[in-house]
This record gives C-alpha cells, sequence and structure tokens, in this order.
C-alpha cells in the first residue's frame, strides 16, 4: 500500500453502499478538469452506490445527483474515510 | 436580437427552446443530445416590452433563439463547450438564459457562477419548478435573485406562459442593462489574500489591454486555459511571470500539487464553496429528492449486477417484437390461440398494404377509362405507384421504430445503456459513451453521425463513425420487411431480429480490426451523468415523430418519386432511346448497366441468373436513398410480372406476392442479399455526413472503401458457406459449425485478452483495477 494512513484510500477501493470525503486529485490534464467540473472537489462527500454488471464503471452519488465513472478515474480520487474497521 | 440558450446537458433546454419557437429540435435524457447549435425565432404572441430608443410606435421585436449545446462548465475540453463558448465571447449575444434545474441546484449553478462573469445580461430560468412543488420542497427565488445578482424567473420548460413571462423579464433587463449597481458575485473575487493580490494584478493587465469580459479572461488566464487568449503573447508572457513571481512568494495552499499552484483546483472549489455555503443555506427552505429514491428504485433492476445486462437484451427483443412479430407474444407457436395475432407494427403495415393496393386498382382504372396511352399508364401505375408505395408500406414499423429509440432516451435509460456496455465495448477501442450514435443508427445514419461529436476522442469518434452504417437505419427496414414476408414469412421477427444481429457482430468485429490496426492506443474518458428517469413528454414524442414522419414523406415524393420516374424510364428505353417492348426491358439501359457489372456480384450467389441485373441496379438505387432498393424491385419486377406469368392465387400484385411467384431468391441469397445492403455503403446524405464529420478526403475515402470491402466479403463468406452447408449432412454440419465457432471465439478471445497481459499497467484502458497504485496517473 502507498497510504499507511488507514483513513485514506482511493475512490477505486471503495466497496457499494461505501462512502467518503475527497481529499484530492491525483491526476493532471482534461481528466483532472472534468472531474473538478462534476464537482468532485475536496471536501465533497461522495457515496460509491455500485459497480457495473461487468466490474466497471462505477456509480456515485454526489452533490444529490448520479455520476457514473471508470475505474481507472476513480483511481485519481483519494478518499478519507470516516471511519475504518 | 439574440438571445442565447445556455445550461446543462438535460436539464429541459431543448424543451424550452422548443416552446419557445414552436419548433421540434430533438430533445432526449440524455447529455449531450444537442450537438451542435440551433437557431430559431421566438413566437411572439402578446407585445413584448420595446427595444431600446423604440419611440412611440416601435417596430415588432424579432428575437432569435440560438440553442447552445448542453455543458457543465467552460473548460475548454470538450467540442460541446468549445462551441458553446466561442458563441458566448466571440458572437456577442445580446442576453443569456441560463436554464437552472431546479432538482439539481448544485451542479446546475457551478455553470451559472461562470456565465456571471462574462459581461452580457443573464436571466435564470428555474425550471422543473413543477417538480420541487410537487416534492413537497420549497426554493426561494427572490432570495436566489439576490445571491447571484440577476433575475430568476420559476418555470416549467414546457408551459407557454412561464416562457412568455421569461422573455418579458428578459427584454426588461436587456432595457436596464447594464445596472448601475452592478452586484454579481464574482467568485474570483473571494479569493484568499495572497491569491486576491494576483487576481487583482492580472485583471488589471487585462483591463489595460482593453479586452472585452476582462474578468473571464482574467481567470481563465488564472486557470491556464488551453485555448485562453493565444494570439496576444505579450500579455500571455507578462502574466506568466506574474503568476511564477506568486508562487514563489507565496505558500502554497494546501491540497495543490507541488511546484505550480494548482489554480484549476482552487478555482473550481471557490465556485463549489460559494453554491454549499452561500445560496443554498439561503435558498432552498426544504429539500427532498424524491425522484433520486425512485430512480434508485427502478436502477434495481435495470443496472442491477446481474439482471442489468438481460434486462437490456430484454428490452430490445420486446421493441423487435413489437415491430416485426407476425405471432405476437408467441401466442399460436405456444397453443393458446388457433390463429396469430399480429403485433402492432405488422398489424398496421396491413392497413398501408392494403390502401396502397386499393390505390393502385383505382388509378389504372381511371387511366384506363379515360383512355391513357399505354406508356402513360405504364408509368404511373408501374412507375410511380408501384415504387413510391412499396416504400410507404413500411412507414408504420419505422416510425414505431423511431417512437421506442426517443421513448428510450427520453427516460433517461440510455444513459444506463452507456454505463452498462462501457466495459464490453472498451475492449473494442470504443466507450460505453459510443451506445447512443450506434443505437440511433438503428433510426437513421445522419443523425447518428452527427451525434458521434459527442465522443470527446478523436480515434473514438472515427471508429463509431465507420461503425453506424452497420447498425441497420429504417429506410433499411423496407428491405429487410418485403424479403423476410417473401422467404421467411413463419418467423418474420427471428430473422429480421437476425439481420439486426448480424450488423451488430460485424460491427464489433470490424471494431477489433481496425483498433488492432488503424486506430492503435486509444485512450478515453467516461464520466457520464445517469440523469433521473423522467416519463417521456408526449408533446415532445410526438413534435420528433411528427419531424420524422415530414422527413419520410418528403423523401418518399422528391426523392423516391422522382428516382422511380427515371428508373422507369431507363428500364424501358435501350441506349438509342427507343421505347422497349414489355418484357424486354434486360436489353434497356439499366439491364444492360446491371449485366455489365454482375460478374462483381456474382460470387456473393445472388447475381447468377441472367435476371438477376434488376437486384444489382436496386442496390445501385439504394446509394441514393435506401428506400428505393426496395422502390426499384418494385418498378422492375411487378411490370413484367403481371403481363408474363400468372397472377398468384389470391390475384393480388404486390411485390412480396411477386418475388416469391418468381422466385427471384433461394433462402440463402435472400440472406446474402440483405446481409450485402445492411453492410454496404450507406446512402449518399450519410456519406455527405460522414464526410463533414471525419473533415478530410482520405478518411472519407478509406472509410467507404472500408464499407464496401467489409459488405463484400461477409457476404461472400456467408454465401460459401451456405453453399457447402446445403451439401454436406446434419451431422458434418454440426461439427463444421461448432469448429468454426469455437476458432473464431478463441480468435476473438485472443485478441481482445493479448493487450492485457503485454501493457499491463503501462496506462492503457483496460487495466483498470489490475493496476492498484495511484501512482501512474501521476505520470499522465
Amino acid at each position: 500500500m502507498l497510504f499507511s494512513d488507514k483513513m485514506a484510500k482511493l475512490l477505486n477501493q471503495f466497496k457499494a453502499g461505501e462512502r467518503g470525503k475527497v481529499e484530492k486529485l491525483t491526476v493532471a490534464g482534461p481528466l483532472r478538469r472534468r472531474l473538478l467540473d462534476m464537482g468532485i472537489t475536496p471536501g465533497t462527500e461522495i457515496i460509491f452506490k455500485k459497480v457495473a454488471p461487468l466490474g466497471d464503471p462505477v456509480e456515485l452519488t454526489i452533490r444529490g445527483y448520479k455520476l457514473a465513472i471508470r475505474r481507472a478515474e476513480a483511481e485519481a480520487v483519494l478518499m478519507k474515510t470516516e471511519d475504518e474497521r | 436580437m439574440k438571445f442565447a440558450l445556455v445550461g446543462n446537458p438535460n436539464s429541459g433546454k431543448t424543451t424550452l427552446f422548443n416552446t419557445l419557437t414552436g419548433s421540434s429540435a430533438r430533445v432526449g435524457n440524455w447529455p449531450g443530445v444537442t450537438v451542435d447549435k440551433k437557431e430559431g425565432l421566438y413566437k411572439c404572441r402578446a407585445p413584448l416590452a420595446l427595444e431600446r430608443g423604440g419611440g412611440d410606435n416601435p417596430p415588432a421585436t424579432k428575437i432569435h433563439i440560438v440553442d447552445l449545446p448542453g455543458i457543465y462548465s467552460l473548460s475548454p475540453y470538450t467540442p460541446e463547450e468549445v462551441i458553446a463558448r466561442q458563441f458566448i465571447v466571440e458572437e456577442k449575444p445580446d442576453l443569456i438564459i441560463n436554464i437552472v434545474d431546479a432538482t439539481n441546484l448544485e451542479r446546475n449553478l457551478y455553470l451559472t457562477t461562470q456565465l456571471l462573469e462574462i459581461d452580457i445580461p443573464v436571466v435564470v430560468a428555474l425550471n422543473m419548478m413543477d417538480v420541487i412543488k410537487r416534492e413537497g420542497a420549497e426554493i426561494d427565488v427572490a432570495a436566489l435573485s439576490g445571491k447571484l445578482g440577476v433575475p430568476v424567473v420559476p418555470i416549467s420548460a414546457l408551459k407557454a406562459g412561464d416562457a412568455r413571462t421569461l422573455m418579458g423579464k428578459a427584454v426588461e433587463t436587456l432595457e436596464y442593462w447594464p445596472p448601475a449597481g452592478h452586484n454579481r458575485p464574482v467568485v474570483a473575487g473571494r479569493f484568499p489574500s495572497p491569491f486576491a493580490g494576483l487576481y487583482n494584478d492580472v485583471l488589471q493587465q487585462v483591463m489595460a489591454h482593453g479586452i472585452g469580459h476582462p474578468v473571464f479572461h482574467t481567470i481563465k488566464l488564472l486557470e491556464n486555459d488551453a485555448i485562453e487568449l493565444l494570439h496576444d503573447t505579450g500579455l500571455l508572457t507578462a502574466i506568466q511571470q506574474r503568476k511564477l513571481q506568486f508562487e514563489h512568494s507565496a505558500t502554497i495552499p494546501a491540497g495543490a500539487s507541488h511546484p505550480a499552484v494548482d489554480y484549476e483546483a482552487e478555482i473550481a472549489d471557490l465556485r463549489y464553496k460559494f453554491i454549499t455555503n452561500e445560496v443554498k443555506p439561503a435558498v432552498v427552505k426544504r429539500y427532498r429528492n424524491n425522484s433520486l429514491s425512485q430512480s434508485e428504485k427502478i436502477d434495481r433492476l435495470l443496472t442491477h449486477r446481474v439482471w442489468g445486462l438481460p434486462a437490456f437484451l430484454g428490452i430490445l427483443f420486446a421493441v423487435f417484437h413489437l415491430i416485426f412479430a407476425a405471432d405476437f407474444l408467441f401466442l399460436k407457436r405456444l397453443g393458446v390461440l388457433n390463429e396469430s395475432v399480429p403485433s402492432l407494427g405488422v398489424l398496421l403495415q396491413g392497413y398501408t398494404e392494403s390502401l396502397q393496393t386499393f390505390a393502385g386498382e383505382q388509378l389504372s382504372g381511371l387511366l384506363q377509362s379515360a383512355n391513357a396511352a399505354p406508356w402513360a399508364t405504364g408509368l404511373l401505375v408501374d412507375g410511380l405507384v408501384n415504387g413510391v408505395c412499396a416504400v410507404l408500406t413500411f412507414l408504420p414499423q419505422i416510425l414505431l421504430l423511431f417512437l421506442f429509440l426517443s421513448i428510450l432516451e427520453d427516460t433517461g435509460y440510455m444513459a444506463r445503456v452507456a454505463f452498462l456496455m462501457d466495459r464490453p465495448l472498451r475492449r473494442f477501442g470504443l466507450s460505453g459513451k459510443a451506445i447512443l450514435p450506434m443505437l440511433m443508427g438503428f433510426g437513421c445514419s445522419v443523425p447518428a453521425m452527427m451525434g458521434t461529436r459527442t465522443l470527446d476522442n478523436e480515434k473514438e469518434k472515427r471508429l463509431t463513425l465507420m461503425l453506424i452504417p452497420f447498425f441497420s437505419c429504417g429506410a433499411k427496414l423496407a428491405i429487410w420487411s418485403i424479403i423476410v414476408a417473401t422467404m421467411f414469412p413463419d418467423n418474420a421477427d427471428f430473422v429480421v431480429f437476425a439481420i439486426y444481429a448480424t450488423g451488430v457482430a460485424v460491427a464489433v468485429l470490424a471494431a477489433l480490426a481496425l483498433k488492432k490496426t488503424v486506430f492503435k492506443n486509444n485512450r478515453s474518458n467516461f464520466v457520464l451523468e445517469l440523469p433521473v428517469y423522467r416519463l417521456p413528454r408526449i408533446k415532445n414524442t410526438s413534435l420528433y415523430l411528427w419531424e420524422k414522419l415530414k422527413g419520410f414523406l418528403i423523401t418518399v415524393t422528391t426523392i423516391v418519386a422522382a428516382a422511380t420516374i427515371v428508373i422507369w424510364f431507363l428500364q424501358n428505353f435501350n441506349f438509342r432511346f427507343e421505347l422497349l417492348e414489355p418484357g424486354d426491358s434486360a436489353n434497356s439501359i439499366l439491364g444492360q448497366i446491371g449485366s455489365s457489372i454482375r460478374w462483381v456480384f456474382a460470387p456473393l450467389g445472388f447475381a447468377q441468373t441472367p435476371d438477376s441485373w434488376k437486384l444489382i441496379v436496386a442496390i445501385l438505387t439504394g446509394l441514393i436513398a435506401k428506400e428505393l432498393v426496395v422502390a426499384t424491385m418494385g418498378v422492375l419486377y411487378i411490370p413484367g410480372f403481371s403481363e408474363e406469368a400468372a397472377q398468384t392465387p389470391e390475384g393480388e400484385s404486390s411485390l412480396i406476392a411477386v418475388l416469391g411467384a418468381l422466385s427471384v431468391f433461394s433462402p440463402l441469397t435472400a440472406m446474402t442479399f440483405m446481409i450485402f445492403n445492411l453492410l454496404s455503403v450507406p446512402c449518399f446524405a450519410a456519406v455527405a455526413t460522414a464526410f463533414a464529420e471525419l473533415k478530410s478526403i482520405k478518411w472519407t475515402l478509406f472509410t467507404l472503401f472500408f464499407w464496401f470491402t467489409t459488405a463484400w466479403t461477409v457476404s461472400f463468406i456467408v454465401y460459401q458457406a451456405g453453399a457447402l452447408f446445403s451439401k454436406m449432412n446434419v451431422a458434418t454440419a454440426v461439427v463444421f459449425l461448432l469448429a468454426l465457432s469455437i476458432t473464431g471465439g478463441s480468435i476473438v478471445y485472443a485478441v481482445t485478452h493479448k493487450n492485457n497481459r503485454k501493457y499491463r499497467c503501462s496506462g492503457c484502458d483496460e487495466c483498470g483495477e489490475k493496476c492498484s497504485a495511484g501512482s501512474r496517473r501521476m505520470e499522465n
């Protein structure tokens, strides 16, 4: 693991139903801007709703609407979770 | 005067445009339905407030409404955003109507905060207020207007009264622009102190250069916007230096990546903070989002891990069954009823068919009683009526197909299909978003090809465009219907489904081949809003169908009618322009041309008899419009038939009966003829659209070559394999088929999976979850 802190993990590693807050985006360029524009900014709460039938993409609830992104993109979102146990 | 409609995808912009202009621009519950800007004239029922300086008797105000593509932001990354941004900044509309979805304030207002930075009057149209009321939520419109510093008009986009209030407010706003106390919130003006100093300095420089919309451009410059003010290099350098100076002096804000300050994230963050901390608490009194939870319930089935994909296939099959099945719900096959009940599509088609027979008989009766010359009767009845009516027969089925497609789109299901299909499509170098243009291809290739613009990756866009003709369009439906009704009447729905499936299968294989050869190293993103499910609006759907009906009737009465007459002449005259005896059409101009290129089609099976030049001519005229394939067959086969051969038992002379009685096809050649038409070069309109979208002669020529070769090769394989089969006994055939499908399957598997092993973790799209660390993303 890159991150020893148990509270921090990548959005990609979430399970269905899990929620957390955005810590930061670890990607640059158009994708970063796109994610920011769609409301994935630091401190935003994200609920990881579900995974598509074939394992990818994933469905999120954010700012009161639903957004689908790929796992590869979720990997670019570093999250903070409330509690890990 | 020009008003621009700007708003998020799926916020009701196009519906409002329709209400304002009475036009029928396409609406769908899919992000990105408006791919290009559309213009309409505001239908002014009540006299609006006056134009500035109008005098005592002002001229009637003409207002052009421009519907811009739906956008989330004014960033420079997608074609829609660039179109909208260039229009707003460069073509300077007199006013912006910013349509905001009240049920999704947070994300919608994000765009609003950007629009407020442009020096153009803005009126916010707060849409979906009916939904807000129904759900028992409450939004303080006056408070919202106060926070944004611009007028806010609550509307339901469908209501004409609301639209009129909105336009009244807009014209009033124009009169008082620029307002004395211009009090719009400038988000960037709220930067924490070191940042604010930088902002003010850059703003001063921009204003000193006399650049219009200084706040907008200042923020774009801070964001390192890729398409911003590239011509003014002097200013750009000065600002870069100022920014560098700032970065060295200031402490780096938390969360920004070193060494450069992350301006983009800072500004996006400020915008959302402004909305959540300042606007929402003051504006949203009560909030409930029942539609979201209802949508979630529906999605529990439709995007379910196990049932999601079967549900999609089931919905597709249901659509085909409703349109094509002669035995509705398999009631006869299951033994429930003795007689089969036709599905809606087949039932309606039956009606139009009898109408056609009736019209033909009436007309020829009329002509006979008027003692018209035989050639005139031939031209009118054999040419015009047979040709045009052969096409018209399939109108109900074509309209039904468009109806179902538009319902799937309007409800929001299409976005779910993209969600379901993204993973499988990625194997073929496409993203889930490509599903909409491809499914639209089942309606018509032209809008489908235009729809590829919503794909943000150039390679993916070209690839999708090349595959679209393989998705059998509505006009080709006429071909399947007539041939299937002739050759496979008992299994019509299955055979038609098989044709569509063949198209999809070829598209899949072609995508694989192209991905491995022409479009290597394709990378794309998939960030897609899943809109709340909505019931389709009857008004929108009927407007859309009316538009399709009108388009179809215009094609039939102009291109098809003219072409049938030309074909009739070419078929009844020889190269010396002499009128031929009836039944001698093989010596006609068309017959000669068709026969001379018969060798090209001979290996495909359907062009082996001397008479088959008629089918070749049908294929050629299909290039003008696919409806003409059937029309041509009607003109070429029916007249000869009624004179040479006996009438069919029922005495009818429809094309179906004639093709059957003449044994034009065997089951196998019927299949290859359909497959060739399915895959070959689409109509001129589609080719022209492809050229417009590809923006390159080289690519267009390659695409044409690709379509023809694919069509010929697949037909060839099917015919030769089929001919081989018919000589085998059942056991050999089964073994052969099994061996073939195993080989084919393993080739596909090997090709699709090779990528994973070879390029693991190099950043390809496929290996998403196999790369565990986020580190590689940083390298991009």
